[in-house]
């Protein structure tokens, strides 16, 4: 084998090779530079922020303008309209929340090239694990993923509860990985019934596709392991008993960053894996995908209900929000991964505006966790209260914003969709948006119609948390102002899913149709 | 030649006693093992696939889970070791400072 | 087939075997043996047995230092990446300076995060 055939398209690979090299600089800076703490936060912070937003647009303008799919190094990473519109989201996220992070680590006192380093280390996961073509490739990008954040989750070293929530997400993620690839081993000894061992994600998409309708039980069983690896990043229910312990002792920042992009991501997976029509009816994963979309909306709906504390009720919110898009993976018709897609932007741009404005409220020792830690903030940040105020009606579903298009566009495909209980599913999710709307309207009502208790700690605002919550909620308002567009790209971008499965099945199956009659014949040693 | 249910059979059993592990023990250092023994199911799984079909991804995938189950144990052997300062206790029973 | 099961009959007779002498020794013992419970016997009987000498210390049990874990964490860190090294040991002939440069920067990367360890102070000894 020699470097051309593994075809290096280092082009298609820039975003990746941004974030990474701007990781191994921030580690860089933090052991060469002499300079006061805040200096060094600051720069960076910018750095991290630059780079996620010159790999953002890099991806937007120059990945995104070639439609079609391009694979590159060995058939391993792919780039084609779902990486590009989950990488921009991706990238976002990264850039605000390294913004919201600076002022979290002042307040802490903690040195941030660790923290900034393994937040961009994490996001090029993530980008890894959007483009990958292969298995292997999804596993290590998960992988890559996901242990910076078990240390970013416990990243406050003094806080048991921040250790605490570190530790639960490291050992409950594992179990989910161990699960993921004990599912891949089996999908890949299955390929390898059919006559071409494979990990490729087209590979073995196609061999289920071609021993439709009767999947060996290696396949099903395979196929239900790896489906429940990747549902578990995404929180749904049942396998959300992380969800709210993590995000409630991780630091704000990492918080908002891990409920958006660790969700996008795992959106993206799955959509690669299972997004193809007919994949999820062929390995009887759709009945289980219904059951898992009902008890995810109403879990975390009703729990959500009962917290006390702001932070507890997102991350309840999370799992409810994992629902409903979720309903978009059930729908399965080109509709309804487009609202997937709309979805994880719309929620991206909401969670973090809502995160932002709690994150401006705390000052070391005044986590702003409580709900009556809210009272009256109307009177003593106007802004900062109307901005958490948009982002709640907009999270319950109101008009003009974004969270109101996103749920429409899902409640939409889930309707026209072809299933036995699509009526019945929509009912379910709408009717759980308004149980919802309790709790988001709860926190409205606090801020702006009750008067304040305790005396405003004294207040230091960090210049790029602001710009991060503005921006989010810039971006919750604007893109609840023109839907279309955005639904329009997003349809465009989940077109290159049906186009890349529906160009490999039909290839692999007239180069194989053969060996599938003939029972495979093991090499005899 | 081992037939591969029997391998397939193996593997799983490993694996269900290594989550089993992961789920029902209270010691976190053991926790961890378990997370181990799953890794090396799979691991087991991948290279019985591999040697039958005589094909190699399922070799290249057996290393890297090694890189990744070690870097797994690291990061988990750092936390434990930093909660284990903190609380004097690596019982799973008494990390519940997270609920209401 | 039945060839094949033959070829695991020695290793069953030894598995009897093992069970028999084991079985056989502490059956041997429990009947033979004078019959005192640890409680009404001299304290020395619960004593660790260290050959006719007095034992010199009881709980042998002592807790590691937790600086051995950074070690241990960071030496097992940079121990796999010599796995990683083994699929390009197999090939590199075939790949030559490419895949030379690929595992300069592969090291690369490796090297800058010991460094980082290094100035972080992870490896004094402290």
């Amino acid at each position: 084998m020699t470097p051309n055939d593994l075809d290096l398209r280092w082009g298609l690979m820039v975003p990746e090779l941004l974030v990474l090299l701007a990781g191994v600089l921030v580690l860089l800076v933090d052991t060469t530079v002499k300079a006061p703490d805040q200096d060094r936060r600051g720069i960076q912070t910018g750095i991290s922020t630059l780079a996620c937003l010159a790999a953002a647009g890099y991806t937007a303008v120059v990945l995104g303008s070639t439609s079609g799919t391009r694979t590159g190094f060995g058939e391993l990473f792919v780039v084609d309209g779902l990486a590009v519109w989950f990488k921009s989201v991706v990238l976002l996220s990264a850039a605000l929340a390294s913004l919201m992070s600076e002022r979290w680590l002042r307040n802490h006192r903690l040195t941030s090239g660790g923290f900034i380093a393994l937040l961009l280390f994490s996001t090029a996961g993530m980008l890894y694990m959007v483009s990958a073509a292969d298995l292997v490739m999804l596993f290590l990008g998960l992988e890559i993923m996901s242990i910076p954040l078990y240390v970013l989750a416990a990243s406050e070293r003094r806080n048991a509860r921040a250790v605490e929530a570190g530790l639960k997400y490291l050992v409950l993620g594992s179990l989910a990985t161990g699960f993921l690839l004990f599912g891949i081993s089996l999908l890949y000894g299955f390929t390898g019934l059919m006559g071409q061992p494979s990990t490729c994600i087209a590979d073995v998409v196609a061999a289920v596709l071609r021993s439709a309708p009767d999947v060996p039980a290696l396949a099903v069983g395979g196929g239900i392991l790896l489906f429940v690896g990747m549902v578990f990043k995404v929180g749904a229910v049942p396998f959300h008993m992380w969800t709210p312990d993590v995000y409630e002792g991780s630091p704000m920042s990492i918080t908002a960053f891990m409920s958006v992009a660790v969700k996008a991501t795992a959106f993206a997976a799955i959509l690669r894996v299972f997004g193809g029509s007919g994949v999820l009816e062929a390995l009887r994963l759709h009945d289980l995908l219904f059951a898992l979309c009902a008890l995810t909306m109403v879990v975390g709906n009703v729990a959500a209900l009962a917290q006390s504390s702001v932070k507890r009720m997102l991350a309840w919110s999370s799992v409810a929000h994992a629902g409903y898009i979720l309903l978009g993976v059930l729908a399965g018709t080109q509709d309804g991964l487009a609202a997937v897609l709309f979805y994880s932007l719309g929620y991206a741009a909401m969670n973090i505006a809502a995160f932002g404005v709690l994150v401006h409220l705390s000052e070391k020792g005044h986590e702003v966790e409580r709900l009556d830690q809210l009272r009256g903030i109307a009177t003593r940040v106007p802004l900062q209260a109307a901005i958490l105020a948009v982002s709640m009606l907009s999270l319950m579903g109101m008009p003009p914003l974004v969270g109101f298009w996103g749920k429409l566009y899902i409640f939409r495909a889930v309707v026209f969709a072809d299933f036995p209980g699509h009526i019945a599913i929509a009912v379910l999710g709408v009717l759980m948006s308004a149980v919802s709307a309790y709790y988001y309207l709860r926190v409205v009502v606090v801020s702006y119609m009750s008067d304040a208790t305790a005396p405003a700690p004294a207040h230091r605002p960090s210049f790029g948390n602001g710009l991060a919550t503005a921006t989010a909620a810039a971006l919750t308002v604007l893109i609840g102002l023109a839907p279309g567009a955005f639904l329009a790209l997003a349809r465009d971008s989940a077109e290159s899913l049906r186009a890349s499965s529906a160009a490999v099945a039909p290839a692999v199956d007239a180069s194989t149709a053969t060996a599938v009659a003939v029972s495979p014949q093991p090499p005899r040693r | 030649m081992i037939p591969l249910a029997h391998l397939v059979f193996f593997a799983s059993v490993l694996f269900v006693l290594g989550a089993l592990a992961v789920v029902l023990r209270r010691n976190v250092i053991v926790v961890l093992m378990g997370i181990e023994l799953m890794l090396n199911a799979v691991n087991l799984s991948f290279i019985g696939f591999s040697r039958y079909f005589a094909d190699q991804a399922g070799h290249v995938f057996v290393l890297m889970v090694f890189v990744v189950a070690a870097v797994e144990v690291g990061v988990g052997i750092a936390i434990i070791v930093s909660l284990f300062k903190l609380r004097h206790t690596v019982s799973i029973d008494q990390f519940d400072q997270l609920r209401n | 087939m039945v060839e094949q099961h033959n070829h695991y009959l020695p290793v069953l007779a030894l598995v009897v075997a093992a069970f028999g002498v084991a079985a056989a020794m502490l059956g041997i013992n429990a009947l033979l043996g004078p019959k005192r419970r640890a409680a009404d016997g001299p304290a020395v009987k619960l004593e660790p047995f260290e050959c006719g000498s007095v034992p010199i210390q009881l709980d042998n049990r002592r807790r590691v230092s937790v600086k051995f874990y950074l070690v241990a964490i960071l030496f097992v860190m940079f121990d796999l990446e010599v796995v990683l090294l083994y699929p390009w040991a197999v090939v590199y002939r075939d790949l030559g300076w490419f895949g030379f440069a690929e595992l300069l920067a592969f090291m690369l990367s490796v090297v800058v995060g010991l460094a980082y360890a290094w100035r972080k102070g992870g490896l004094e000894w402290r």
